[in-house]
This record gives C-alpha cells, structure tokens and sequence, in this order.
C-alpha cells in the first residue's frame, strides 16, 4: 500500500520574489530590538520572550511568500512577534489561574512594607547595578508587571528604542494617542510606585500637581 | 497654531521628555525646574527610571543566540530544493533543534557508538508510538557526548539548567541523545538500555510541560522527576525507574 503517494502532488507555494532567506536573515537582525522589546513587554519574562522572537522568526520564515515586497518588514514581523507572544501570555495567564485554583501558594513580590522589603536600595545611577541597584531593577520589573500588556510594549519601544509614537502606533497596530496615553499612564505609575525607591525622595510619593 | 494644554505636571514632564514641547514651553519649563524643587526630583525621578528601563529591557546575549539559530535556519532554507522548502514550518523548527544542538554530545564512560545524523522528523504521535519507533530504529542516538563538561553545558545552553548523568550502575547501558517533539517541543530524549530492554527518559523545561501519560495498554510505563528547571520523564516497560535518579543537578550536589 502506498499512502503518500496518492495525494496530488502540491503545487510549491510563489516566494517573494525580493526577499530570500538570507535577506529575511538579514532584515529580522534589523528588526530584532523592536522585536525583542515587543515580546519582552508582552510576555514579561526575558528567557520566554527569547522563545517567543524565535518561533515568530520560524513562523514569519514559514510565511514568507505572504510577505509584500515594498511593505514594511518591520510591522509584518512586528505583528507575527505580538501575535505569537500574546498567545504565550495567554496561556502563562491560564496556568497561573489553574496553579490558583489547585490552590497552589504564589510569593506575594516584596515592596516597600512587605516582607523583605523593609530596606530602601537605590539606584546607583552609573548605568550599572551592583548593589541596590539590583534590587531596584527588580522592584520595576515587579511594578511593570503590574500595567497592561500592550502598555508595557509601547513603554518599552518608547523608552529603551527611542521609537516615535507614530512609529510605535504602525508597529502595534493602534492609535498614535492610544500609544501616548499608554506610555505617559506607564510612567506616571512607575514614577508614583518608585518613588520610595529612589534617592532623595521623601516618605510617599509625590501628587504630580 | 492649536494650542496645548498639559493636565499635570507628569503630563508636562512626558511632553518635555518626548521632545513634544515647542521653543517656547521648552524654555518655561526648563525655568521651573530651576527653580521648584519638586519638579526637579520628578524629572531627575523619571530619568532614573528610563536608565534603569534600558539597562534592564536591552536584549543582551539574547540577541546572539537568537540571529543564530535563524540564520541556521535561513542558511539550511536556502539550500534547500523549492520542493523541500515547502515542508514549511515544521521542517523549519526541526532544523533549528538540529543545528542549535551540534554541540550537544553524550557523554559514557564505557560504550560510544557513532554519532548518527539527527533526524528532521518525528512521525510518533505519542509516547508509546516513540518507543515501538526509536525500538524499531534500533535505538539510534542523534548525539553523543564525549564528556561530563559537554553533557553539562549542553543542557545549561539549551534549557539554561546544567545535567549530569551520573555513573550507571551495572546493567544500565546509556546510548546517547536525540530530539522528539513528543511531550512538547524542544524535548530531548535520552536512549538507554536496562538489562538489555530499551528504555527512553524525556526531558523539557518544566513550564512547557502540559503533563504526559502513557496507554496502560501499551504495557509501559510512566515515571516522572523534576531537576531544576526541567522535567524528566523514564518511559519504560519495567516495574521501576533505573535511570531518573542517575542525573543531578551538578551545581546542587
């Protein structure tokens, strides 16, 4: 019996004609600090956004023949890289709520008044963390997990890449304001949640007048 | 020209930051902060932030290893014949397993037979389909390792969680590495014999496991152990797990 031969065979699918694998090599290495910090901003975690440009770079090599010659690379692999990484939150979203169920105990994050976080680190501002500067860098990670997903992307695509608003509204697929507003409710947030973190500041944050 | 109006000061402060204020808002500003002290620690507060958001979020190694194994993949896809390239995606991911893991070898002190080229398909469907198929293939190792340091660092690299096999003890023969997609992907499967009857011990990151089983019917069974980071799996037609307990974590012993 032969069971593979007896499909038709199928018919290669059109390649872009402009872009071969080596350019998609070559165009992703472009892309991949926007990448990157769009699927770091959704997913949080670092090991599982490196997982996640991975497989968005396999899926998008897959697709390639979608790929528009003289459209823009970097929103189609942009929107391949949230796709994918939103579907890995998804799902992280969904373990954590069965681990809950399961009643399974879950670490409250230490912060100013809780358990272990009864000493006051601070940045040391060099650009480098040894030290309390460490322990900073955890309290914002512990405070950006706590804004929206999409927030947090435009956050990072806006403060670590420099990237414009408008930029930032093709990649993510939103409006310019939308992507304004995120970032400015991002920082605004952080500046009040760390406020006791950094140096100099007095008991509580400050009310921004 | 529209004229703006900030809520707040955060507000006027993003607008600065982001470079959205004109000469004239530049200069008021910059006045203030001169002289009003608690605009000065807003701004001085929200520069630390950003230093910090960059030191924290840039890619670093990620980025490497990452262009890596795609350009692996790209330089795989453009040796390719059409034909074969439109295997697509699976194929795709089969080969980055295969080239990111070259440096993967098993690592016995008493038997080492040859390094067989890894395979770009996994056929099996589940765990006892991947027993009767690495049986009837004769056990084949995709990778051996030559030593405990290349064992070691081979799973640090893949799963960043190092493994060692201990010494087997009499009886217990250990044949090398391979992949299968099996319980999940990016699994590595470790081909053993016990007293001369195959048996295979899964391995994968914990957090990618969704929890396996095994047909009762099939005649074999399941055993599971957690190392780190990392979920073992023995699969085997024996009354007990030989080999979950031969590895260690090398960094807790």
């Amino acid at each position: 019996m032969q069971h593979f031969n007896q499909e038709p065979q199928r018919a290669v699918p059109a390649r872009s004609p402009c872009l071969t694998a080596e350019e998609f090599a070559a165009q992703f290495q472009a892309c991949f600090r926007v990448s990157w910090l769009i699927a770091r901003g959704i997913v949080g975690e670092s090991a599982l956004a490196e997982d996640v440009v991975q497989e968005a770079a396999l899926i998008a090599l897959d697709k390639l023949d979608q790929f528009r010659p003289g459209t823009n690379f970097k929103a189609w692999i942009g929107r391949t890289v949230r796709f994918t990484a939103m579907n890995h939150a998804r799902k992280q979203r969904n373990r954590q709520a069965a681990s809950l169920d399961a009643n399974t105990t879950v670490p409250a994050p230490a912060g100013p008044g809780t358990a272990g976080g009864n000493a006051r680190p601070t940045p040391d501002g060099e650009g480098s963390a040894p030290g309390g500067g460490r322990l900073f860098d955890r309290r914002i990670e512990d405070a950006l997990q706590e804004i929206g997903e999409l927030a947090r992307a435009c956050l990072l695509l806006r403060t670590v890449d420099g990237m414009k608003y408008t930029e930032i509204a093709g990649l993510l697929e939103i409006p310019e304001g939308t992507a304004m507003s995120h970032v400015h409710r991002a920082r605004r947030f952080l500046r009040e949640r760390l406020a006791e973190w950094l140096p100099g500041e007095t008991e509580g944050s400050e009310a921004e007048a | 020209m529209t004229e703006r109006t900030w809520e707040s000061d955060g507000e006027l402060l993003d607008a600065y930051l982001d470079g959205l204020l004109d000469v004239s808002e530049r200069t008021a500003f910059e006045q203030r902060i001169e002289h009003e002290p608690q605009l000065r620690r807003l701004l001085s507060r929200q520069r630390q932030i950003d230093a910090a958001l960059v030191r924290i979020y840039a890619p670093g190694n990620a980025q490497e290893r990452v262009l890596a194994r795609v350009r692996a993949v790209t330089s795989a896809a453009a040796r390719r014949s059409p034909l074969v390239s439109f295997l697509g995606r699976g194929l795709a991911i089969a080969a980055v397993l295969a080239l990111s893991a070259t440096a993967i070898w098993f690592s016995w002190k008493s038997t080492q037979p040859s390094a067989a080229p890894p395979s770009t398909s996994y056929p099996p469907l589940n765990l006892a389909e991947a027993y009767q198929y690495e049986v009837s293939k004769g056990l084949q190792p995709g990778w051996v390792c030559k030593t405990d340091d290349e064992f070691v660092s081979a799973f640090r690299k893949r799963y960043r969680q190092p493994l060692l096999l201990a010494m087997a003890p009499a009886g217990v023969e250990t044949i090398g590495l391979t992949y299968c997609d099996v319980v999940g992907r990016y699994a590595t499967m470790l081909l053993a014999r016990v007293e001369g009857t195959p048996v295979l011990v899964f391995i994968n990151l914990a957090r990618r496991d969704k929890g396996q089983s095994v047909d009762p019917e099939s005649g074999l069974k399941l055993y599971q152990r957690h190392i780190g980071r990392l979920v073992l799996y023995e699969l085997t037609p024996l009354e007990r797990a030989h080999l979950l307990d031969l590895f260690v974590d090398p960094e807790q012993r």
